[in-house]
């Protein structure tokens, strides 16, 4: 099998899973009835099919391709299988952020909260360079900083959480990642950055294999160094800061998505970041879809989804990892 | 020469004698206010008389019902879960090991909160059990896909990090999907003690007892292990077999905690690292100071968690984690050069 037929397929099944996400749900919509639902504005279908499915499956796409491509970079850069946006902390960032909005200023207008989410990011990512003394630690160990960091905010949040009862439930749908309730401001908030992000990061893929040598090799080669890891860190933050203030902390997309388009295509990043990207789309909407359907007229939110659908793989992926070569 | 070795010597001797004594004292004071700082005040002599002999005041009901307990319990939590933590770093010859790291924590509070799902009413016994399965599956996990890989105690770290996430997330769900009893789980899950009573006393007790006594016994047994595996097995060790009842005892220990109080992070990786820092890594003086020094923190850290956000509770889980992440932090930044 060649690696531009992978890319195809999961291109299919991501159009595919975006038609079955926008028929399904607490009111199916056949599936002959969604072009018109979606051209006719006077189709009865017209509104739930353009006001909610739509822009809910659009964000739940845009999100997934986001944080794929971020944990594709990371386990590029920190050369290990298991770095991820959520391992090295700034989910947890995104996640304290939000949560100081949601339990501190309850009457603040919605768009702060994904703004603070960026924030918390961003800001997580940058203690997380003054206390690896710029990124001059080993990765691994960089990447334990960025644990011990996500363990004290996740304390902090906690915190916010047991001083504050009321707001609890708000609190942990948006820590644990929801689709729920998204609209057209989210995908308008999401697009650019995704469509100017995603081509950068692809066209950065010979820096990123280089990356994947070890870092002797690297500065014989004349790259520099730290400028470049930085630089790339950056994209990568940046791009699990907006998907996380999109939707909310899910995890394991970031970690997945790029272990899964790793075994199809191997680790080179030309092929290995576009179906990376595919697949966290994929994945996103199969959670949210599943979620929709358990328990009708109930949702479960997409991000604990990901964590039941993506743990036994994940478990699964490590263990055939560690047969192959100790990991 | 000789002279001069035999006065450091005794220096040292005399320097450990005054470390037990301070750490003693210091306990013995942190009980002391434990009983008598909370949000109702309580006088010196009320909290003797109180001690001493059974009056049905209200103010002795206080301590002896609730303080009393909570007390004890932070104790002995701390001491169960600096031992493991002990116990983990010596079998995995990994300076970052701890049964938080290694998913030890988080399996048994997923297979608590999944009992509490399942059925509302459990009992002391059956949450104890729900702790062992979880920390067991949880330990046999990250086991299992990182194995005793010592010479890479970063990536075993890493590792035993991502099935915590995978194990936390998954309680995280099945909270949100329980919607009712949620705001109390949320309090058990960050780890706390505000919550014992006798019965908690009287559930751990016993685990307590037992695991201290086999640690006793299986002394001699991992002081071997501090040597290489070769050498031990030469000398007639059974390393696989002392291994595994070391394995088994930190089960136990952390299993049995967080059944009581929730998962209280960090204090089984800091506490065995400053007690090596005091006394060296002489088991007979490693072992009592290592459990000396979890009580302490965990007695200070709940006095301090009653103080945060005066008069209501914070739970305990939180000081610890904002004390052992940047621990954590620094013990990562100095093994910097011998990751890669």
């Amino acid at each position: 099998m060649t690696r531009p037929f992978y890319l195809a397929a999961a291109l299919l099944l991501l159009l595919l899973l975006g038609i079955v996400s926008v028929s399904v749900g607490a009111l199916p919509i056949p599936l002959r009835d969604i072009s018109s639902a979606l051209l006719d504005t006077h189709s009865r279908f017209h509104f739930i099919v353009y006001e909610v499915r739509l822009p809910r499956t659009l964000v739940g796409l845009l999100a997934g391709m986001g944080l794929a491509v971020a944990g594709a970079i990371l386990q590029s850069l920190i050369r290990n299988p298991l770095a991820s946006p959520d391992v090295i902390g700034i989910s947890k960032g995104a996640g304290f952020a939000a949560a100081a909005v949601i339990f501190l200023f309850p009457q603040s207008p919605a768009y702060i909260l994904p703004l603070a989410a960026f924030g918390g990011a961003v800001g997580t990512f940058l203690i997380l360079l003054l206390l690896s003394r710029r990124l001059t630690l080993a990765p691994a160990a960089l990447a334990l900083v960025g644990v011990a960091m996500g363990a004290v905010l996740m304390a902090a949040t906690q915190y916010l959480i047991v001083t504050h009862p009321t707001n609890v439930n708000t609190a942990l749908l948006w820590m644990s990642g929801s689709l729920w309730g998204r609209s057209w401001r989210e995908v308008i908030s999401l697009l650019p950055w995704i469509i100017v992000l995603l081509p950068l990061v692809w066209g950065s893929y010979r820096k990123l294999n280089i990356y994947q040598l070890g870092d002797e090799t690297i500065t014989s080669l004349g790259v520099h160094m730290t400028r470049q890891r930085l630089l790339l860190l950056l994209l990568a933050v940046t791009l699990a800061g907006i998907s996380v203030s999109a939707v909310g902390a899910i995890g394991f997309i970031g970690l997945m998505a790029p272990h899964m388009a790793r075994r199809f295509v191997g680790s080179h990043n030309q092929w290995l970041i576009p179906l990376a990207a595919l697949l966290g789309a994929n994945l996103m909407l199969l959670g949210d879809i599943l979620g929709r359907m358990l328990i009708v007229p109930r949702e479960i939110p997409v991000g604990i989804m990901t964590a039941l659908v993506g743990a036994p793989y994940f478990v699964y992926l490590l263990r055939k990892e560690r047969s192959r070569r100790s990991f | 020469m000789i002279h001069s070795i035999s006065t450091k010597k005794q220096s040292r001797s005399r320097f450990l004698l005054f470390l037990f004594l301070v750490s003693l004292i210091l306990l013995i004071l942190g009980l002391l206010f434990s009983l008598k700082w909370g949000p109702a005040s309580i006088s010196w002599a009320e909290l003797y008389q109180a001690l001493t002999y059974q009056h049905s005041d209200k103010v002795h009901l206080y301590i002896q019902t609730l303080r009393l307990p909570r007390t004890l319990t932070a104790c002995m939590v701390g001491t169960l879960l600096a031992l493991a933590g002990l116990l983990t770093q010596l079998t995995t010859r990994n300076p970052l090991a701890s049964p938080h790291v290694f998913g030890i924590n988080a399996g048994a509070s997923l297979a608590v909160v999944l009992g509490l799902v399942l059925s509302a009413q459990l009992s002391a016994t059956s949450t104890m059990l729900m702790a062992f399965a979880g920390a067991a599956a949880g330990a046999w996990l990250v086991w299992s896909l990182a194995g005793f890989a010592d010479k890479q105690p970063v990536r075993l770290a890493l590792a035993g990090i991502t099935i915590h996430f995978m194990l936390s997330s998954l309680t995280e769900g099945f909270i949100i999907l329980n919607q009712y009893s949620t705001e109390s789980m949320i309090f058990w899950l960050a780890g706390s003690v505000s919550q014992a009573g006798w019965t908690e006393v009287r559930m751990i007790l016993p685990f307590f007892i037992a695991s201290l006594v086999l640690l006793v016994m299986l002394l001699p047994a991992l002081r071997l292990l501090l040597l290489e595996d070769e050498i031990a097995a030469g000398l007639g060790q059974r390393v696989p077999l002392v291994r595994a009842l070391a394995l088994l005892l930190v089960i136990v220990m952390a299993g049995s905690a967080v059944a009581v109080c929730g998962p209280i992070g960090f204090v089984c990786l800091i506490v065995p690292h400053i007690a090596r820092a005091l006394v060296g890594t002489r088991l007979s003086l490693l072992v009592p100071m290592t459990a000396l020094g979890g009580g302490l923190l965990l007695v200070y850290a709940d006095l301090l968690s009653r103080i945060i956000s005066f008069p209501f509770e914070s739970p305990v889980g939180i000081v610890t984690s904002a004390v052992g992440g940047p621990f954590f932090i620094y013990l990562a930044r100095k093994k910097r050069r011998g990751t890669r």
